[in-house]
């Protein structure tokens, strides 16, 4: 087991120098140009050039990415091109509410989605089961942005019961914390409810025919016994599989999530830097989002293990 | 062991653990929302708005300007000239103090105007004009000029887009291609670097030490009095959110609100709209002299004979009280600004601009539109272009893509087939580009001047001229002669003045118009 953790844990080393020199190289191609972008609406192309000189953007790109290459290696992403702090601390500044808030969603996702999905497969065919059904057909169509608004207009602005925007630190209350992202979390799980309870209602279908249902139920053992110890431990391997593909899905989300109800969250990072062309602070997220992607399918991989005792590496 | 009766009864008792202290609650907190995110802190090395209300809440500068838009002394007591006006004195007022406890003294003002010197347009004009900036002592700041410079006052005083705010001596000597990140400055709010967040939230305290002047407070000059012990902001990128948090009551000021959603705040009881920059965007048209086919005069004239504002501010807002049709080539309603192209701006002849564009010998050239997307304001401005010049039998590339590369594409010289350009849009806060020195859409500098670089040498004379004018009236003429010119030369087109409204809580009073938010002056009722 230790010797397949290590072996996994190397091979993010290749992933990590690929996702390096591709973002570099991509940024590099692309158009857009943080020099004149700093320089603003009057700047003369005189203005620019020392701008550029001054950041180091006029060298050429082999230069460039050795420097930062090294830099990244020692622990150092170099400095944002605009707020000119490291960027370090920019994506420290970040994380909590990011991390914060895929927590929340996935706690509500997962306690919403399980019942929903064994629900529908134990009354497959009932009006329950359509329902739930119907619910996560929703969940798929409609923009997470949209149930956002309106969730702001009706628990927010209307009733007053949440914060309409914001994150308060988990350092300044848990409640305060936990009350400024239920609704950013609520509608962030829409989409991940709707995708778990679909997969646990597809795969408890599956176990729910089998034969070793069948035995524990001629046994005699009670129906929620049948349901959730027998069914669903075994139908776990593909749920779990599923969560691990929707945390990274859940990044993608947080963009907009972020955006609409004022989170400083990486996602908002990420996007700021592009449209202003932090190449320094862009590389770093995405170098950080592809090592994070890494390391949760790993965890996954090693959850198979304690779900499964068939599993092993 | 902890019983679940514990943990149930320490769950409860968090929420009241993290309320505010009644200390904390005597703290009186002025929330507001910037209209974007702000990156960068220099706010001599940007002209960006967001850096620039950030700056006249750290920084003074030695003279403001008043509701007339006539310069006032502010941290100076007052000026002599001499009689061949190439030597100014200025001499600072007493109590003036950094936030870091030491005291204002003139060589940090002189160092302060020399680095604004290198970079403003208007400061750049004074620094063509200047031999020296220093200090006689350290309450005097002596000016030595190669040439007189009658609007000298006019330019360390100016409202917006880098104004000279003063700094101490060691980071004024920062180099202009370089950003200042240490925020001390001698304003009425203290900077609070450890709780800066970019991004999220901006924080400044009231500055103890601020020894505000004793006349009423008007735009940026007068008594500069901190009601508020903490001002946040909030940057909340969504407009809906904004305007959700202010009718919510989680933030006291937004600064711009978008127009679809301003009926949703006036109807609201506790909020209302706020006008803060009773001048302003000017939205412009700018040609890329260099290339074919805009390097010819008559085709940029044939373009303005089909120009018609009223598409571009409608496109911006769609109410009217927000439009006003400014047939200038400089924003009408401020001071010197005669509405000197009826006639000539906003004709609408279109046939008469196909007949002008055959005559000048247009020849079929690619017209490349520049047009971002991504910029709510202005992407509209390239579709109606686009339209107007198909119609007048252009062969026009609209060519759609993000403000980042537009920036970039702008300041590219090369011809049309090499990735250059023949048009761009954009738009200026009125009082920037306020007078024939600080319009770059109107000067003629050419390569070195602003993108498009217009080359206009009879221009450029009669900027110096009006920059050197020793009389009021002798100052209005030459304005009126730039003026005039800008309209024959068309370097630009102007298309219409439009206004923004932010929102305010109705609690708030005394605030103060200018073009970027001042939180002096500014009390909850």
């Amino acid at each position: 087991m230790s010797a397949y953790i290590l072996r996994r844990i190397l091979s993010t080393v290749p992933v990590v120098l690929f996702v390096m020199i591709f973002v570099f190289s991509l940024l590099y191609l692309a158009p857009g140009d943080p020099a004149a972008i700093l320089a603003g609406d009057q700047a003369t192309q005189e203005d620019i050039e020392n701008i550029r000189t001054q950041l180091g953007l006029d060298r050429s790109f082999p230069v460039r990415f050795v420097e930062w290459a090294g830099g990244v290696f020692q622990g150092d992403f170099g400095t944002s091109i605009f707020t000119r702090e490291p960027v370090s601390t920019m994506i420290l500044q970040r994380v909590e509410p990011t991390v914060s808030l895929m927590i929340v969603t996935l706690i509500i996702a997962l306690a919403i989605a399980i019942p929903m999905g064994v629900a529908a497969a134990w009354k497959r065919g009932s009006l329950l089961d359509r329902f739930i059904m119907l619910f996560a057909v929703l969940g798929f169509s409609v923009p997470v942005f949209v149930v956002g608004y309106v969730l702001a207009w009706t628990l927010a602005l209307k009733l007053g019961w949440l914060p309409v925007q914001g994150y308060t630190p988990i350092a300044e209350g848990i409640w305060p914390w936990l009350r400024s992202l239920i609704l950013p979390a609520a509608t962030l799980s829409g989409v991940y409810i709707a995708l778990i309870a679909r997969i646990t209602r597809a795969t408890m279908l599956e176990i729910l025919q089998q034969d070793y249902i069948r035995t524990a139920r001629a046994k005699g053992a009670a129906g929620h016994t049948v349901l959730f110890i027998h069914a669903l431990r075994n139908a776990m391997v593909p749920i779990v599989t599923v969560v691990g593909l929707g945390i990274a899905l859940m990044i993608s989300g947080a963009v907009v999530i972020e955006t609409v109800f004022a989170l400083p969250g990486l996602g908002r990072l990420t996007v700021e830097s592009i449209l202003r062309r932090d190449y320094p602070v862009i590389q770093a997220v995405i170098l950080v989002f592809s090592f994070v992607y890494v390391i949760i399918n790993l965890l996954i991989d090693l959850s198979y293990t304690l779900i499964d005792p068939r599993i092993s590496y | 062991m902890i019983s679940r009766r514990t943990l149930l009864g320490a769950a409860a008792a968090t929420p009241l653990l993290s309320l505010p202290s009644f200390a904390q609650g005597a703290t009186k907190t002025l929330r507001y929302v910037p209209s974007s995110n702000l990156t960068i802190l220099d706010p001599i090395f940007t002209p960006a708005a967001v850096s620039i209300t950030h700056g006249y809440a750290v920084f003074d500068t030695l003279y403001g300007m008043d509701a007339n838009m006539e310069p006032a002394p502010q941290m100076a007591e007052g000026h002599t000239v001499s009689d061949d006006g190439l030597t100014w004195e200025i001499t600072l007022r007493d109590g003036l103090m950094f936030h870091d406890g030491e005291p204002v003294r003139a060589q940090d003002c002189a160092a302060s105007l020399e680095r604004w010197s290198k970079r403003d347009g208007f400061g750049q004009a004074l620094g063509a004009a200047t031999e020296s900036f220093s200090a006689k002592d350290d309450k005097t700041i002596v000016i030595k000029l190669t040439r007189p410079f009658g609007r000298l006052l006019h330019a360390i005083g100016k409202p917006h887009s880098s104004p000279a705010f003063i700094m101490p001596e060691r980071l004024a000597k920062t180099d202009i291609s370089e950003q200042v990140t240490e925020m001390v400055g001698s304003g009425p709010f203290k900077f609070m670097a450890d709780e800066y967040v970019s991004g999220d939230r901006v924080v400044y305290e009231k500055f103890e030490g601020y020894n505000p002047r004793s006349e009423p407070a008007a735009w940026t000059s007068g008594g500069k009095v901190a009601h508020f012990d903490r001002v946040i902001w909030n940057i909340i990128p969504d407009p809906a959110t904004a305007a959700a948090a202010i009718q919510a009551g989680e933030v006291d000021w937004v600064a711009s609100i978008l127009p679809d959603l301003a009926p949703l705040i006036e109807m609201s009881p506790d909020v209302e709209l706020f006008r803060q920059d009773p001048f302003g965007l000017i939205s412009v048209l700018r040609f890329n002299h260099l290339q074919a086919p805009f390097d010819n005069v008559e085709i940029r004239r044939a373009v303005l004979k089909a120009i018609d504002q009223t598409p571009y501010m409608q496109s911006v807002t769609a109410s009217e009280a927000n439009q006003q049709q400014c047939l200038a080539s400089f924003p009408c309603g401020l001071p010197g600004v005669n509405e000197l192209g009826e006639g000539i701006i906003g004709s609408l002849d279109v046939e008469g601009a196909k007949q002008a564009l055959k005559d000048a010998g247009y020849n079929g050239e690619r017209v490349v539109i520049l047009n971002p997307t991504d910029i709510a304001s202005i992407h509209p401005h390239g579709l109606i272009t686009a339209d107007i010049l198909t119609k007048i039998g252009m062969n026009v590339d609209l060519q759609d893509t993000d403000w980042g590369t537009v920036v970039q594409r702008r300041v590219s010289k090369e011809s049309v087939d090499n990735g250059g350009w023949s048009i761009a849009h954009t738009n200026w806060p009125a009082i920037s580009i306020d007078n024939p020195a600080t319009n770059a859409t109107t000067r003629g500098l050419g390569e070195k001047g602003w993108w498009g670089w217009s080359q206009d040498e009879v221009m450029e004379e009669t900027v110096a001229d009006w920059l050197s004018a020793q009389s009021d009236e002798e100052a209005q003429q030459l304005f009126d002669k730039a003026h005039a010119r800008a309209l024959d030369q068309v370097p630009t087109i102007p298309l219409g003045q439009t206004f923004q409204d932010g929102a305010v809580r109705t609690d708030l009073t005394g605030l103060l118009h200018a073009s970027v938010s001042l939180f002096w002056n500014v009390d909850r009722a």
